[in-house]
């Protein structure tokens, strides 16, 4: 058997059984989108929602105005409300993607390479956090049921927030942390400008993030950042509304559903992940001795710790989700002077005193 | 090297960079719901609330930049957006969740009921912390002026499940207010926008005093329904034809095309105290009258919303005079609005108390 059915072998279902549609709720949004059109006997459709008459009769008169509209209310309440009354409202209802095993047995849940593998002073970080509120990850899939699904892998549907996010928002961090207002509030120039502008000033940046060249202005090298970062993989999904008020009558207009990772999975533990990067050193280059990481890890976890528990990560995390709180955190290195084995500091502290820790050096 | 390396970090500053407030629920708290369902808060639904009564007193106070500066903007072709500028945390009590009456009846006219729905809200302590991004030191001033006002005499949250929302703050010295710099300022204000400069707010008694056992939540909600209901009965006379859109406006409607939000918000009763220390059932109300905006042209609603926001305006001083001589008859009633003519930055400050 080819190795990637392998991967799906312990599916009970049939890939092409309509069985499997109803029972995979992730499949179900693939192929719910492109039967919007064929919603022919909406009595049947309303029928299966509700067993109030008159509430039947209303669906069936809003599946006929916007089958779209309704196949997200037939959706959501077949997947995503428990126990849904004859109104179709219920507590939201968290699923665990159908894939998760799979991923689990192809090897691909992420891991830091050994240490002592990576060139001398290089090191790891693993960064635990336990997720407070929904997280927003928003895909711009075209072929979702709904505007804004989760990003997730195409291959196993596993909800991720990418590697590039994380690097983006530790970058935010960092320059919160460690820019001045004037760098900033005042600074004429593009947002990219004062981005450049901040790093080439500040110094440790550039070795952590990297620097684009500019262009046509060939005074300023570019330069690759040393921090390696992966991607965070959950495994618990919601639903979440947004209904905006109309000025003019104060009423809700259009319900927008987004789907979020959820902070609890559907056993009611909490989710807790890892951030994991690794500061890959590159030995003989200048600036490349063991204080000199320790001064740009130290510099990188303390921003992180700062305002990261503050912000939140993810989309609308000004709004308050995607918070955060540390649970724990890691680091192995090589060839650091007085650091022999992996150090971990825990609780919500942890992280700013794991980056104390590295500040203070031999 | 040593601890040198961090000596030029920069962490949010209490009280510069970030307030955290200590809230408790005074009656319980809904946020809506994929399912209409309060089993989650919805950081969303309670940021729209500070939101648009955080607008109101930046509107009061001729601010008309406030909102977009504020809370950002998505742009229009012909500006660009504008990112928001503040951030919220809520941190809630997973077990704080209460269920809730499913459903109450209210008197709707005479001798007819009609059902409200209930569910499950949030009920006990949170916390809010609010970080400053770039917004101004002014209109930071501002957000700590109007959170003080909400926590004092509004509610937060969604009105599906009606008289829901109060929230009590255990360290208001964190909501600092720089009275010299309101009183310092030159105001210009925008009576074409709903502004506090239109609200009514007031505080009654409901039941016997002293009264140590207010109800469970059934009976604290219903008396909001009730009275709901006896403010809306109000308007069935004396405004011939424009009865029926004073009441819609003002209590709110579900009628396809025409709907509104309700202006008149009552809350569910919680506990209070008088200056002798007994213990009472107190209602607060809050009313914003108009409290939509002007709709634009091509508004598909544009007559109704007309019509009905028309009437209010016509007969806005005879609708407050009937409230308000409603209110003052409940026992130890105190209402508060703006006199015409009075000063806005007193009046604002007077609401922060």
């Amino acid at each position: 058997m080819p190795r990637y059915l392998e991967l799906f072998a312990d599916q009970e279902d049939n890939f092409l059984s309509r069985d499997r549609e109803r029972k995979d709720w992730q499949f179900s949004a693939q192929v719910a989108k492109r039967q919007v059109n064929k919603i022919f006997n909406t009595s049947d459709y309303a029928a299966e929602l509700v067993g109030n008459p008159a509430r039947k009769k209303k669906l069936q008169k809003s599946a006929s105005d916007s089958p779209e509209t309704a196949m997200r209310r037939w959706y959501l309440q077949k997947y995503f409300i428990a126990q849904p009354d004859e109104d179709g409202r219920g507590a939201a209802r968290i699923q665990t993607p159908k894939h998760l095993p799979a991923f689990e047995k192809a090897g691909l849940v992420p891991t830091l390479p050994d240490p002592a593998r990576l060139p001398l002073f290089s090191a790891t970080l693993s960064l635990r956090f336990r997720l407070l509120t929904p997280l927003l990850t928003r895909d711009d899939d075209p072929f979702h049921l709904f505007d804004n699904p989760v990003r997730r892998d195409h291959v196993f549907g596993l909800p991720y927030l990418a590697a590039a996010s994380v690097k983006g928002l530790a970058a935010d961090a960092y320059q919160r942390a460690f820019r001045t207002d004037d760098e900033w509030n005042g600074a004429a120039g593009e947002a990219q400008e004062k981005v450049a502008a901040f790093r080439r000033r500040e110094g440790h940046a550039p070795r952590l993030f990297g620097l684009a060249d500019g262009g046509a202005d060939t005074s300023n090298k570019s330069q690759a950042g040393r921090l390696h970062f992966s991607p965070v993989w959950f495994d618990a999904v919601q639903y979440l509304i947004l209904n905006p008020a109309d000025p003019a009558t104060g009423q809700g207009t259009v319900p927008i559903q987004f789907e979020a990772i959820a902070p609890r999975r559907t056993d009611g533990a909490p989710v807790e992940v890892d951030v994991q990067v690794f500061y890959c050193n590159p030995a003989g280059a200048p600036d490349s001795d063991a204080a000199t990481v320790r001064a740009d890890l130290a510099r990188w976890l303390a921003a992180v710790a700062a305002w990261w528990p503050t912000l939140g990560l993810g989309a609308k995390r000004l709004a308050g989700y995607g918070a955060i709180e540390p649970v724990a955190a890691t680091c192995a290195a090589h060839g650091w002077p007085e650091w022999s084995a992996p150090l971990t500091k825990p609780g919500p502290e942890s992280w700013m005193t794991l980056a104390q820790h590295i500040a203070k050096g031999g | 090297m040593n601890a040198a390396v961090l000596k030029d970090l920069r962490v949010p500053q209490p009280g510069e960079d970030t307030v955290t407030l200590d809230l408790v629920t005074q009656t319980p708290l809904y946020t809506g719901g994929i399912g209409q369902w309060g089993d989650q808060i919805h950081p969303s639904g309670l940021l729209g609330s500070i939101r648009y009564f955080s607008c109101l007193v930046a509107r009061t106070l001729g601010d008309t930049e406030f909102e977009r500066k504020v809370w950002g903007w998505a742009g229009d072709g012909r500006e660009s957006s504008q990112a928001k500028q503040v951030a919220l945390r809520w941190i809630t009590a997973d077990e704080g969740f209460v269920d809730l009456p499913k459903n109450l009846k209210r008197p709707h006219a005479p001798e007819t009921h009609r059902g409200w729905f209930y569910n499950r809200s949030y009920s006990g302590s949170t916390k809010l912390i609010i970080t400053r991004k770039g917004i101004s030191l002014e209109h930071w001033k501002i957000l700590m002026l109007a959170l003080r006002i909400q926590i004092r005499n509004a509610m937060f949250g969604a009105k599906d499940q009606f008289g829901l929302g109060v929230i009590a703050c255990r360290n208001m010295g964190e909501l600092s207010v720089d009275s010299t710099y309101f009183k310092g300022l030159d105001l210009k204000q925008h009576l074409d926008s709903p502004n506090l400069g239109d609200a009514l707010f007031a505080k009654f008694r409901v039941g016997p005093l002293p009264m140590t056992n207010i109800g469970d939540q059934e009976a604290r909600i219903q008396a909001a329904l009730n009275i709901r209901t006896e403010i809306r009965n109000l308007f069935r006379t004396g405004f011939e034809e424009d009865s029926e859109l004073i009441r819609h406006y003002l209590c709110g409607s579900m009628v396809k095309d025409s709907g509104f939000g309700s202006a008149l918000n009552v809350s569910s009763l919680y506990p209070a105290q008088d200056a002798q220390k007994n213990r009472y059932a107190q209602a607060r109300l809050f009313l914003l009258l108009p409290h939509t905006h002007e709709p634009d042209r091509d508004h598909k609603s544009i007559r109704s919303i007309q019509r009905h926001r028309g009437a209010v305006i016509r007969h806005r001083k005879s609708i407050l005079e009937k409230i308000e001589s409603w209110i003052k008859a409940q026992p130890n009633a105190v209402t508060r609005k703006l006199i015409h003519g009075g000063q806005v930055v007193d009046w604002l400050l007077e609401l922060s108390r």
